[in-house]
């Protein structure tokens, strides 16, 4: 058994370097072999307690079980293609791709966390040359991640809750539906905000609260009916309050958090199934039942049928929650000070009359007082703005509907 | 492995064996409603949902997915 001597010294999460890194993961595995049985958790839960400054976190997922489900879904489970469960995390890649483009700055060096089979179509989208770290918990998905020539690309096998990068160093993080089977996210998303560089950005997507909200109702009903209680299968999801206050709590500003609902249709609860595990999303909360009876999966596909299917077969809801953070900076524009406004808004409907009324101001007087000076700049603005509002409302009316 | 080969090759036969028995089907004036559909109705329609509330139809589903597979 360890003993307190050979545990590395606590350190703040502000401290952590790489050396610091490597000594954490190789205590972790000695813990993860030696510990053995009931008493596992419950010491990898002090384990993961005095690793984080900040009190109890928790503990929902074996990580361990996660990286061995990725890997069987890298491999293929005996003889399928992976890439046919990829739709999924290439659609949403796809999406934060759009939005790391229209972030005009040159990023050097990015880091992609969670790529699995890698698909960054932004690296073909940006027209400047950078250099992007690969990063995932399985080793096989890495092998399979897509690289492209013109790029380099370097790939690590990397731990989202024990990043090995140092402060300050990365322009870039990136992270595609990864952090979901992050067991301590306030922990993962502070080390994320330690690596960037002042004014960098994280921009990234994970699964929200509504995610396969359907599936978790079929389950539970079935299992109450055919066995009396129910236990958890879909992993906990956060929601988008919670995102935001852990995103402040970690130290991003300037956040811009989205929903995006997608309802894939599938012919049955067991395709479903199926591709879920393909993706290698499959539950690995600790407290996951080893096995789920055919009496229970034939009644959960029924009822998923009759709640909520339609002739074309079964509709399954993912709900991503998109959202970019930068890490703050003295050069980020600040909220005015209180009381230094000088218009009201409730003249921005006579904007027009004020500039009249600034302009005979200054031809009567011949110079121009300061408060009108100040007062004609807002007028000026006010106009710009509420043209460029117009502008964009003729340009959103002529838009072909189709284009969102 | 042949036993998990086998298991998984049983289990891609569940969804044909399931719509075999859940589809509706209009005679005349009547529904036929089959297994499937009428346990999923029993089960969404009951408040307070309790162990084998919807036993009978679930027997029926089981005996038409059995001879189904």
């Amino acid at each position: 058994m360890f003993t307190t001597n050979i545990m590395p010294p606590l350190q703040k999460f502000g401290n952590w370097t790489f050396s610091h890194y490597k000594t954490v993961r190789a205590y972790s595995y000695s813990v993860n072999k030696l510990l053995m049985g009931q008493g596992r958790k419950q010491s990898c839960d002090r384990f993961y307690r005095c690793m984080n400054t900040q009190g109890s976190i928790m503990n929902v997922f074996d990580r361990k079980a996660k990286r061995m489900q990725k890997e069987r879904a890298a491999l293929g489970h005996g003889g399928e293609d992976p890439s046919v469960y990829d739709y999924i995390k290439d659609e949403f890649g796809y999406r934060l791709s759009d939005r790391i483009c229209d972030i005009k700055r040159k990023f050097k060096l990015v880091v992609d966390l969670g790529c699995g089979r890698g698909q960054h179509w932004f690296v073909e989208m940006l027209l400047y040359q950078l250099t992007i770290y690969q990063c995932d918990m399985s080793p096989s998905m890495l092998e399979q991640a897509a690289t492209s020539t013109d790029v380099p690309s370097h790939k690590m096998v990397v731990d989202e809750e024990y990043l090995p990068f140092e402060e300050n160093s990365v322009d870039l993080v990136v992270s595609n539906l990864s952090l979901h089977w992050v067991n301590n996210l306030p922990g993962s998303l502070a080390q994320i905000r330690h690596i960037l560089k002042k004014d960098s950005p994280l921009v990234g997507s994970m699964f929200g609260g509504d995610t396969l909200y359907q599936l978790r109702v079929s389950l539970q009903l079935a299992e109450i009916e055919r066995e009396g209680g129910f236990a958890p299968h879909i992993s906990p999801f956060t929601t988008v309050s919670d995102l935001g206050n852990l995103m402040n709590r970690a130290g991003f500003t300037m956040l811009t958090i989205d929903i995006d609902d997608v309802a894939v249709t599938y012919p049955s609860m067991f395709e479903l199934m199926q591709d879920l595990k393909g993706m290698g999303e499959n539950n690995c909360s600790w407290s996951r039942k080893p096995q789920l009876h055919r009496d229970t999966m034939i009644a959960a596909a029924s009822i998923y049928q009759a709640m909520y299917g339609n002739e074309n077969g079964v509709p399954a809801t993912f709900q991503v929650i998109n959202f970019i953070g930068w890490k703050p900076d003295p050069s980020q524009p600040k909220p005015a000070e209180r009381g230094s406004g000088e218009v009201s808004l409730k003249d921005l409907h006579r904007v027009e009359d004020l500039t009249k009324q600034i302009k005979d101001l200054r031809e009567e007087t011949g110079v121009p007082s300061e408060k009108a000076d100040s007062l004609s700049k807002a007028a000026k603005k006010l106009e710009q703005d509420i043209q460029k509002a117009a502008k964009l409302h003729t340009e959103r009316e002529s838009d072909d509907p189709k284009k969102f | 492995m042949n036993s998990v080969k086998s298991a998984r090759q049983r289990m891609l036969r569940y969804p044909a064996a399931l719509s075999k028995c859940s589809t509706q089907l209009k005679l005349g004036i009547y529904f036929i409603s089959f297994q499937a559909a009428a346990y999923g109705k029993c089960i969404s329609t009951s408040e307070n949902l309790k162990k084998s509330d919807c036993q009978k139809e679930f027997e029926a589903l089981r005996e038409c997915v059995k001879n189904a597979m």
